[in-house]
C-alpha cells in the first residue's frame, strides 16, 4: 500500500465532507444519479471515499466499495450501512487489488484517478478485475485543452497535490493506455468534469 | 446545456463579480501611475489572480467545485491585469471594484457558452 497516499487522504477525510458535501456534491447530483443508475450486478466502487455518493446509488445492488484511506472508510460506513442494498468497505490500494481475474461485472469510479499515483497501473488492475467485456464508467475532473484553464490547472496542480487531488490528468488518454475501449464520453462542466464510459476487452 | 438551477447561477454571477471587484479595487489602490504599463498589467495578474484563490475555496463549498474555481480564477487575473494597466497607464478610474465586478460577469457568460458549446460537441452517453 502507498503510505504517503494513505496519509494524505487520512488527512484531508477531516474536512472532506464540510469542503465537498454541499455545493459540489449539489451540483453535480443530476449527473451522479444518472452515472449511477448504470448499476448493475456485482460492482466494485474505487474510490469510495467518505461515501457521499452512496445517496446516489441505486437501491438493491451488490457493491464492493474500496478505498486507501481508513478515516475516509470511517466516515462512509453509516452512509455504508443506510444503504438499501449490499455496500461491503474495504480497505486497499487500488494497484494491490488481490479480487480474481473478472470477478466484477462492472467497475465505477468517482473523482478517483485524479489522485491515484501511477493511473495507469491503478486503470490495470482494475481491468484485471473486471470481467471481460464489462464496462467501466468513470466520473472524473481531468486537465482541459482550453486555454487559459489548461494553464490554471496545470499551475496549481503542484500545490494540489500535496492536499488532494492532481488537476491535470488526462484520465481519458490513461484509460485507453490502460487497455480499455473508450466508448463515450460526456462532458459535465467544459471539458474540465466529464463522465466516461470504456470497456475492457472482450473474452474472445 | 446552461445551468439552470438558481441556486447556482446566483451563486456564480456573484462569485465572479465578488472576485473581479476585489481584484479591480485591489490593483488600483496598489498600483501607482508611475508603473510601466505592462508591470502593472502582470502585477495587476498576480495579484486579482492571489486574491481569487483565496476567494474560491470559499465559494465553492457553496455553488461547486471546478464550476467556481475557473472563472472565478479567470476574472481575478483579467480583473486584476485591466484595473493594472489603467492605473499604471494613469487613466482614471471612477470605480475600479464595478468595472471589476463587470469583468466578472463578462467571464462568467462566456464561460457559460463556452460550457454550452463543449457539453454540445462531447459523445453522447449512450450505452
Amino acid at each position: 500500500m502507498d503510505v504517503l497516499t494513505r496519509r494524505k487522504w487520512d488527512r484531508a477525510a477531516r474536512a472532506y465532507d464540510l469542503v465537498n458535501g454541499y455545493g459540489p456534491e449539489r451540483r453535480w447530483a443530476p449527473f451522479k444519479r444518472r452515472f449511477f443508475a448504470r448499476m448493475r450486478g456485482n460492482v466494485l466502487f474505487a474510490a469510495v471515499g467518505t461515501g457521499q455518493d452512496v445517496q446516489f446509488f441505486p437501491p438493491g445492488r451488490r457493491i464492493t466499495g474500496i478505498d486507501i484511506s481508513a478515516r475516509m472508510l470511517e466516515a462512509a460506513r453509516p452512509r455504508a450501512a443506510a444503504y438499501a442494498g449490499t455496500l461491503e468497505l474495504r480497505q486497499i490500494d487500488v494497484r494491490d487489488l488481490d479480487y480474481p481475474p473478472g470477478a466484477f461485472d462492472q467497475v465505477f469510479t468517482s473523482c478517483t484517478f485524479c489522485s491515484v499515483p501511477q493511473p495507469v497501473e491503478g486503470l490495470r488492475a482494475l481491468r484485471r478485475v473486471l470481467k471481460p467485456g464489462g464496462p467501466l464508467y468513470m466520473f472524473e475532473h481531468t486537465g482541459s485543452r482550453c486555454f487559459p484553464f489548461n494553464l490554471m490547472l496545470r499551475a496549481m496542480t503542484p500545490l494540489s497535490r500535496r492536499f488532494g487531488p492532481e488537476l491535470d490528468r488526462d484520465t481519458v488518454s490513461n484509460a485507453a493506455r490502460a487497455g480499455f475501449e473508450i466508448r463515450a464520453v460526456e462532458h459535465v462542466y467544459l471539458d474540465v468534469v466529464k463522465m466516461i464510459h470504456a470497456m475492457a476487452p472482450g473474452a474472445g | 446545456m446552461f445551468e439552470r438551477r438558481p441556486w447556482f447561477i446566483v451563486g456564480d454571477l456573484l462569485s465572479n463579480a465578488a472576485a473581479g471587484a476585489l481584484a479591480g479595487a485591489a490593483a488600483a489602490a496598489l498600483i501607482g501611475d508611475g508603473w510601466p504599463v505592462l508591470a502593472g498589467m502582470a502585477a495587476g495578474m498576480v495579484l486579482g489572480g492571489l486574491l481569487a484563490a483565496l476567494l474560491a475555496p470559499a465559494a465553492s463549498m457553496l455553488f461547486g467545485a471546478l464550476e467556481i474555481m475557473l472563472p472565478v480564477m479567470t476574472t481575478g487575473m483579467a480583473a486584476g491585469m485591466l484595473a493594472g494597466m489603467r492605473a499604471a497607464a494613469g487613466a482614471p478610474q471612477r470605480s475600479p471594484a464595478a468595472a471589476g465586478a463587470a469583468v466578472g460577469v463578462a467571464v462568467l457568460l462566456a464561460t457559460w457558452v463556452l460550457n454550452a458549446r463543449l457539453r454540445a460537441k462531447g459523445d453522447t452517453w449512450t450505452s
